[in-house]
């Protein structure tokens, strides 16, 4: 039985008697009650256990025994699971991804410790379990896309353990072990890195579960579509195709890819994308490390020759001196002109998944290029009905993935047959694809695109002087987002790429503002009891700033003033927005992967960290504010 | 039943909930609860589906020992809980095994509460979308309500001596002031805002009654009041002690919680969980016109007969000058937002902070309707709980829904909740908010109890 608990994380109980403690991940287990059969053998419904420490077996069962009691005693009241327990120390949350199967966590929250006077004035040690600072929302969104990516790449677990069997009986030990090993291979490498600490990196990737989408000129994206179809013309086994950019936005996916799929896909894409960029980085620090060495042994050899031998000219002395001290310093930035034995990764384009060039070391250290097969297989919803519970309508897919010299990510779903599986062994099938994709007019094509790119990162700049906006599409799923970092990149990219958070140098908000900007979001769900039918929502915290949330129902006569509620955002911004609608391809994949009836409505919300404005003023500028933002977050 | 040292908590306590569920099934129709549980549960006849129909209420109370026993439950039978509550414990214990405290359970709408108050444990088991502090409060409540009954001294004796006492014996026959708590919670603003609801008099006639309530000396009499309704009109105090506003709620819920009161003088012991938690005093009650009560509160025992004899003295001098017609005419109707003059306002709610109380017009036009009226009330208790977030609280909060819109508005002396039309614009909703200020500083007199009188 794979129970892991080997991993062992500092969990801070050295911290000093004062400060901050961040929460910590304490157990997280998945088990599917039906497993066991008997009270000799409770211990076969884990299928995953993990902790940050040592825990003996008993002390496991004890754990999953009150996890499915406190599920149980909830189901008398309540037809829906359990999501979470707050305890003084502890939150434990619960998620049924298929029926019988549990993701189970318990997160020991962060601790502040401080030294306060009692009204006797003796000092005294007050410690406070942050509760409020660990929000229930985004931590059931991380199971969820822990989930989602699961299922991605390994289908339903229901699938794994009974096929067509009848659920009734006993799945065979084969199966069993075969998905303890899947769920132990995806969640034992990542799950460590979720860092709860960061509301930011756990918001915008789970809350809002978005896919950032950059709006290109209309006449782009029906050319890129053009290239698309050319490339299924071509090869007729690339069902589907995908493009990113290179900072995670989507750019186009084929019509018949439903959106949740999308949603998985590109994350899993960003995933790998990340991996790539990591080693790109390792290997590029390598190179510099081993040019750095060879000069060094070629300057010592130069400048041992001189104490060698007594003659020497002053001029030669004085030239190796210069050379010197001005090639050294120079190295990081040299490099690129120089010519590397590596190709620039922004240069070239490359296949990330498929068959790979991967660096080896052989047995005398020398590094050499091999070619090997990556093959990622992926399981997609293609059935246009959702039947998200149906198991039966995920089809297995290849997915390969390829880095176009403009760093754009093309993915390319071919379903997983034989005839696939050759195809994929031929390495012709590579260099065709490669060439069919940069062939000049699509070169310039995409040229056009990361212009479009930069153009509305310009425009973003200037109006996230003022305000912090975001801008949430529940039909498209699109999130757009004026919050920038300090070098300027929008950093809803950054916190859309869930587990592999790449550490920007400013938060754009601290937890606090998240939080409350969270509430916000909340104060519109229909599990709220005043939330069905709100429209507008604004606060102002007793730190004086505002946060402000609009919803726009779209499928009710517009409320709002017509120039921001038309729901053009899920258009690709035309060059007029005039465009009848049913001649758009893209708006008519957006309407058949609505996820559910009354879902269409796109959210807005602005941060203002200003003292001195009325409501009265925020009314005022937020009028204004929301037209030039969807302005600005089009290209036109 | 002991389920302290379960070893495997998961397949024992399964089994205690397949045993809660016959059990329940059997929920008896008959004994001293027959008349509270009928009005508000429909007792079903299919056994097997009891335990449902009884976990089908939108809002359950549940008071266990800490042994697991049950004491009380807003509905059914507590006796043929005891399964039910056996699990509470063990969960309970689980936690505190492992020097930790359960504090809430979320399930889809539904969320448990839980307070422990060694040795009762109190569970609220709710799907109003109520939240956890709102829960919780009102947890406390029905804990002092039984500390009202029993002085905490003597609920810890009690269980010192016997760990698996059935504390029912002791609370008999007041289960009932439980019973209807649990229902003021949902009508009543003054628990979600600690505060008071005030008679709106005109300050002389106040000034007058509370004049002729403080006439005359009686010793070891500490607290004197009016109440209209569940209003308060004048209390008379001493001047080093002021009275908890927690504590005049149990006293207000024990006036409109039971008839008993109505029909004659009453002389019943009382403790005031937050003016002394550990002792008893003596409540002299006495209805003295319909709705209209005196209480008088003494540190003695044997009080009954001087009490009664200032209280006639007290109808006679109100008698004499008409006061208690006027009275009445007064807690019938306290005023309407026509009375403010103010147009566009629906309707409002305002606490003062300085004096602990609140205060709000009739419900009138659109909330003179049941369903408007019980939606108004639900959203005055969320935004009062978006503005209270201990971690996170809030200045301002503005929200339009396609009923109506809602601002409230919190400074250091007053928190104002006001509720618009849903199409008025926002530099109108100020402008009225503002008038509706300047109109309550003009009524401050009249609204509120500036000055109560002491001796």
């Amino acid at each position: 039985m794979a129970i892991h608990d080997t991993t062992l994380i500092d969990n801070g109980s050295d911290a000093p008697s004062l400060g901050l403690t961040p929460p910590v991940l304490s157990y997280f287990c998945v088990y599917n009650p039906c497993l066991s059969q008997s009270e000799e053998n409770t211990k076969d419904q884990i299928l995953y256990y993990t902790a940050n420490k040592v825990i003996p077996a008993d002390v496991k069962m004890k754990q999953v025994g009150l996890a499915q009691a406190l599920v149980s005693v909830a189901s008398t009241f309540s037809s829906q699971p359990t999501q979470n327990v707050h305890s003084q120390k502890n939150r434990m949350v619960f998620l049924q991804p298929e029926p019988g199967f549990w993701f189970h966590m318990c997160v020991e929250l962060g601790i502040h410790r401080r030294q306060i006077k009692d009204p006797k004035g003796n000092e005294k040690l007050v410690t406070e379990y942050l509760d409020t600072e660990l929000n229930d929302h985004a931590l059931s969104g991380l199971l969820q896309v822990a989930y989602e990516q699961f299922k991605l790449l390994n289908g339903t677990m229901t699938w794994m353990l009974y096929e067509d069997d009848p659920q009734d009986t006993m799945p065979n030990r084969q199966r069993i072990r075969s998905l303890m090993h899947a769920i132990e291979e995806f969640f034992s490498s990542w799950i460590w890195k979720w860092d709860f600490a960061r509301l930011d990196t756990l918001l915008f990737g789970t809350v809002f579960n978005s896919v950032p989408t950059q709006s290109i000129h209309r006449a782009n994206y029906l050319r890129l579509q053009a290239v698309d179809q050319r490339i299924h013309q071509q090869y007729p086994l690339l069902h589907h195709c995908l493009v990113l950019d290179d900072k995670g936005s989507l750019i186009y996916h084929s019509p018949s890819l439903q959106l949740l799929d999308v949603r998985s896909l590109r994350k899993y894409i960003l995933k790998r994308w990340d991996a790539y960029l990591l080693e790109e980085k390792k290997r590029c620090q390598r190179t510099m490390e081993k040019q750095a060495l060879e000069k060094k042994e070629k300057a010592s050899t130069y400048f041992s020759k001189p104490s060698q031998s007594a003659p020497v000219s002053s001029a030669a002395s004085i030239e190796s001196t210069t050379s010197h001290t001005t090639t050294l310093p120079d190295l990081p930035t040299n490099e690129s002109t120089s010519p590397s034995p590596f190709p620039d990764p922004a240069h070239d384009g490359e296949f990330l998944t498929g068959m790979i060039q991967d660096l080896v070391q052989d047995m005398n250290g020398e590094e050499r290029t091999v070619v090997k097969q990556d093959i990622v297989r992926v399981y997609l919803d293609t059935s246009s009905e959702s039947q998200p519970a149906c198991m039966d309508a995920l089809t297995e897919y290849i997915l390969i993935i390829y880095k176009d010299p403009g760093n754009f990510l093309w993915s390319f779903l071919l379903p997983s047959t034989n005839e696939a599986q050759e195809t994929l062994g031929d390495i012709d099938f590579y260099t065709g694809l490669e060439q069919l994709v940069c062939q000049p007019d699509t070169r310039s094509l995409m040229t056009m695109i990361s212009q479009d790119v930069k153009n509305m990162k310009k425009k973003t700049m200037a109006v996230s002087k003022h305000y912090k906006c975001f801008y949430y599409d529940h039909a498209s799923l699109d999130l757009k987002s004026t919050a920038v970092d300090s070098q300027g990149h929008v950093t809803m990219h950054t916190m859309s790429a869930y587990g592999c958070p790449r550490p920007f140098v400013d938060p754009p908000f601290p937890n606090d503002i998240l939080l409350q900007l969270l509430q916000v979001k909340l104060d519109f769900e229909v599990s709220n009891p005043c939330g069905p039918g709100t429209e507008e929502v604004y606060t102002r915290s007793t730190t004086n700033h505002w946060i402000i949330g609009k919803r726009i129902y779209h499928q009710q006569p517009p409320i709002a003033s017509k120039e921001y509620s038309t729901p053009d955002s899920d258009d690709p911004p035309g060059d007029d927005h005039q465009a009848p609608p049913d001649d758009s391809p893209r708006q008519d994949s957006f309407h058949t992967s609505t996820l559910d009836a009354g879902s269409d409505f796109s959210e807005i919300y602005l941060v203002a960290a200003k003292k001195d404005i009325t409501m009265a003023d925020i009314e005022d500028n937020i009028q204004k504010i929301i037209r030039s933002l969807l302005d600005v977050l089009h290209t036109d | 039943m002991d389920a302290v040292n379960q070893p495997t908590p998961s397949t024992s306590q399964q089994s205690y909930i397949s045993t809660a569920s016959s059990t329940c099934s059997n929920e008896i129709k008959s004994g001293r609860k027959i008349s509270r549980k009928v009005s508000r549960s429909s007792v079903s006849d299919a056994s097997d589906t009891h335990l449902t129909s009884w976990a089908r209420h939108k809002k359950h109370f549940v008071i266990l020992s800490s042994a697991g026993k049950p004491i009380w439950s807003r509905y059914g039978d507590e006796s043929k809980l005891s399964s039910f509550t056996g699990v509470i414990q063990a969960i309970i214990s689980f936690f505190q095994d492992s020097n930790d405290a359960i504090k809430t359970i979320n399930a889809g709408s539904h969320k448990f509460v839980f307070l422990l108050k060694e040795p009762l444990y109190y569970v609220a088991i709710s799907s109003t979308h109520e939240s956890d502090v709102q829960l919780k409060d009102q947890l406390a409540y029905l804990h002092n309500q039984i500390i009202s009954v029993l002085t905490s001294a003597q609920l810890t004796k009690i269980f010192k001596q016997r760990v698996n006492f059935d504390l029912r014996q002791l609370l008999g026959g007041t289960e009932v002031f439980l019973d209807s708590l649990a229902t003021s919670f949902q009508k009543d603003h003054s628990f979600m805002f600690g505060a008071l609801e005030v008679l709106r008099l005109s300050r002389p006639m106040r000034d007058q009654i509370g004049r002729l309530l403080a006439k005359g000396k009686t010793n070891d009499l500490l607290y004197a009041m009016i109440i209209a309704r569940d209003k308060l009109v004048t209390l008379l105090r001493p001047r080093k002690h002021s009275l908890h506003p927690s504590d005049l709620h149990i006293l207000f819920n024990m006036l409109t919680g039971s008839t008993t009161f109505h029909t004659a003088e009453s002389w019943t012991p009382l403790c005031l969980p937050k003016f002394n938690a550990s002792g008893f005093l003596h409540a002299y009650i006495c209805y003295i016109e319909k709705d209209i009560s005196v209480v008088m509160l003494s540190t003695s025992k044997d009080n009954f007969y001087q009490l009664s004899e200032r209280k006639i003295k007290l109808v006679q001098d109100l008698d004499k000058e008409q006061l208690l017609e006027k009275l009445q005419q007064a807690a019938i109707k306290s005023y309407t937002m026509a009375d403010t003059g103010i147009p566009n306002i629906c309707h409002f709610m305002y606490k003062s902070k300085a004096h602990i109380q609140f205060t709000c017009p009739d419900y009138t036009g659109p909330y003179a309707d049941d369903t408007n009226r019980k939606r108004l009330h639900r959203l005055y208790q969320f935004v009062y709980d978006r503005m209270h977030t201990r971690s996170r609280p809030l200045k301002l909060y503005y929200h339009r829904d396609q009923n109506e819109v809602i601002l409230g508005w919190i400074m250091s002396s007053f928190e104002l909740y006001t509720v618009f039309s849903h199409d008025t614009s926002k530099p109108s909703m100020i402008t009225h908010s503002n008038q509706l200020l300047r109109w309550i500083k003009k009524q401050e007199d009249n609204l509120f109890i500036l000055n109560s009188p002491v001796f």
